[in-house]
């Protein structure tokens, strides 16, 4: 079932606005409160609904912190308008703040043609991984132990089958699809 | 903040290549924030569950320490978790923040939940028409006596091959490394090894006849040491050194080697093995910059790898030669990253007179063939020259490349104990040949004659580690 999304025009610019509250489940919520940042990094792309082909891709990024000492969330939203910072006294607020785009630049308007149908995906991740932090950490756990990488005979022509301890680090703690209902912008008469 | 904004609006400019995966360029978004949040000052660190890891292990793999002050959005608290993970000692890793004696002071405790640490790297297990059989393991304790040093052993041990005058062969290793080195990017590796062989070369019969009654065999015992320094140039490019020496130990021929060529001519066979006593002692260096963001499964990402090695006289070795190796490979998500296309290229030349079992060897490049089990020859199966070029007339070379493209299509991503599953089906093309050939005025097509092996499957990357149910893995370990 699409969610519910609220588009508008502002300027020269398509924008977005959405909730996307289950991306938290309890323990979630819980760490908000711990001093550690939470991140939610949200990604949005625009297709035409015939071609299914992306438009335009826009990101932002939401991010939540305790301060210990103040007793107060520190929320950040960093997207193409620039960087925001507001102050809340409670989890809920906080968390209201980070589960939602409010007027996200999605595309600029003339990349989006009067009367032509569209279609908005979120991809919404809490605290993701870089592509780079990822491939460095999962490196450690499938070296083989005691070997480097000129170990006569080794990895260079072979291939590689073998079993080491090897926990799951997911480039994110939870991700979301959303998808828009379709969308369209009126054509102008004049 | 310029820097974010860039990266945002840079996100936009390109959207057809950012919008199916994760951007490349988003890592400034994805990883923390320096300037966010309160500035804390580390207190203290309490570690806490480790019941056989030493603490200061744990300590050395976090990126802060006591006495670090930074913002609370910083990068490396967000990685903290992950780098006592990556370990691989620990099922779990928590970490919490509480207040400390004094406004902006935090104690940080990271709570560990212990996990198995001896792991089974590889299993050799089969037969072929000319060794009976064959099995072995190599087995390795990631975290020995909780000191953060990872122990290994491999053993493998092959009844008497069928090959006239052979005897049965084994080989045993021992190892033992350290990654992060007094908490630096060094890492130290040591190893030694003993082989005694009895490997089998032609001596009769068309090349394309594997029966072991075709062939003799040498035997020798090989004693090794091995010590190697790696360094993290960055944290996806790794430099490493390494040094070797051998003692060898060659039991005599009954008469010189020689094959019989069908058609009745005779040649020498050049197997590079000083007779009696001898010593090989080299010194290598290594280059690796891995970006793949999943080496288990990858769907992007590239793998730059060059190996050198030099043995000569000066370092007090019996044997003179280089060898130079080199493998790039990339992979590319097509049609959604569910999809995967990668392409593998590798080249290898040895200069000067490599013995034997540090030639290419064919069963290495061709994955329908049986690879060396710990320096182990366990075949005498020629490949299959589909292409009719002659390939199955080399087992060893000084020359050898291969061209490998793979397709993988995603069949499974989910959670413990199985994590994902890719289909994947790959064709090489190998040659394997003899520099001396090219010398000689015959082009390079000639002298590394082409063979081609198509081989399917399936990957599973699991709790425990990685496992390739495929063709050319069966076909390797079966008598044919």
């Amino acid at each position: 079932m699409p969610a519910r999304f609220r588009f508008s025009e502002r300027k020269d610019t398509l924008v977005v606005s959405a909730r996307f509250p289950q991306l938290f489940d309890e323990a979630a919520v819980q760490r908000l409160s711990s001093g550690f940042a939470t991140t939610v990094l949200v990604r949005a792309i625009v297709y035409e609904q015939v071609v299914a082909e992306p438009q335009a891709v826009a990101a932002t990024s939401l991010r939540v912190v305790y301060d210990l000492w103040d007793e107060e969330y520190r929320v950040r939203i960093v997207d193409q308008q620039g960087q925001r910072d507001q102050t809340f006294g409670r989890r809920g607020e906080a968390l209201r703040a980070v589960t939602a785009i409010e007027g996200m630049p999605l595309a600029p308007l003339t990349a989006i043609e009067p009367g032509k149908r569209y279609l908005c995906q979120l991809v919404v991740m809490l605290n993701p991984v870089s592509d780079a932090s990822l491939a460095e950490m999962r490196r450690w756990l499938t070296r083989r132990a005691g070997t480097g990488p000129l170990e006569a005979g080794a990895a260079v022509f072979g291939s590689v089958v073998s079993f080491f301890v090897n926990p799951q680090i997911l480039a994110a703690d939870r991700t979301l699809h959303v998808q828009s209902q379709p969308f369209y912008r009126p054509a102008v008469t004049r | 903040v310029k820097l974010w904004i860039a990266i945002v609006i840079s996100l936009v400019a390109a959207p057809a290549a950012r919008a199916q995966s994760m951007g490349e360029d988003e890592p400034a978004l994805a990883d923390g924030d320096p300037t966010f949040g309160p500035q804390i000052s580390i207190e203290a660190i309490e570690i806490r569950g480790n019941e056989s890891t030493a603490t200061r292990v744990i300590r050395r793999a976090l990126p802060v320490a006591t006495g670090d002050v930074l913002r609370a959005g910083d990068a490396r608290l967000r990685r903290a978790r992950y780098q006592v993970l990556a370990l691989g000692f620990f099922r779990d890793v928590h970490l919490s923040m509480r207040k400390g004696s004094s406004r902006g002071r935090v104690v940080l405790v990271v709570t560990v939940e212990e996990r198995g640490t001896i792991v089974l790297n590889q299993l050799y297990v089969g037969s072929s028409t000319a060794t009976p059989w064959w099995a072995g393991a190599d087995v390795s304790d990631r975290n020995a006596l909780g000191t953060g040093v990872a122990f290994g052993a491999a053993l493998v041990g092959a009844g008497q091959p069928k090959v006239p005058g052979a005897e049965g062969q084994w080989a045993g290793q021992l190892r033992a490394g350290v990654n992060g080195l007094a908490g630096t990017r060094l890492a130290a590796h040591g190893a030694i090894a003993r082989i005694a062989a009895s490997e089998p070369f032609r001596i009769r019969g068309a090349a394309s006849d594997g029966d072991p009654a075709n062939f003799a065999a040498i035997t020798y015992r090989r004693s090794a040491a091995r010590a190697a320094l790696g360094y993290d140039l960055t944290p996806l490019a790794h430099l490493s050194l390494a040094s070797r020496v051998e003692w060898i130990d060659v039991a005599p021929l009954a008469m010189a080697p020689q094959r019989v060529r069908p058609d009745g001519t005779i040649e020498a066979v050049e197997l590079g093995l000083e007779p009696g006593k001898s010593r090989l002692a080299s010194l290598a260096v290594g280059f690796d910059v891995d970006t793949r963001p999943d080496p288990v499964l990858p769907n992007r990402g590239s793998r730059v790898q060059v190996r050198g090695e030099l043995a000569s006289p000066a370092l007090g070795s019996d044997y003179r030669y280089f060898a130079a190796l080199g493998r790039y490979e990339r992979w590319f998500p097509v049609a959604g990253a569910t999809n995967v296309v990668s392409v593998h290229l590798t080249a290898g030349a040895i200069f000067g007179e490599a013995p034997l079992f540090d030639r290419f060897y064919r069963g290495d490049l061709n994955r329908l063939l049986t690879p060396r089990a710990l320096g182990l020859v366990l075949t005498t199966r020629p490949p299959l020259d589909l292409l009719d070029t002659g390939a199955d007339d080399h087992v060893y070379g000084n020359l050898a490349g291969a061209i490998e493209v793979q397709y993988a299509r995603r069949w499974f991503r989910r959670r413990a104990p199985i994590y994902g599953g890719d289909w994947f089906v790959a064709i090489a093309t190998t040659g394997l040949g003899q520099r001396a050939a090219v010398a000689d005025g015959s082009s390079l097509y000639r002298a590394m004659p082409l063979d081609v092996a198509v081989d399917l499957g399936l990957r599973l990357d699991t709790e425990i580690g990685i496992f390739e149910l495929a063709l050319g893995n069966g076909l390797g370990r079966v008598p044919l």
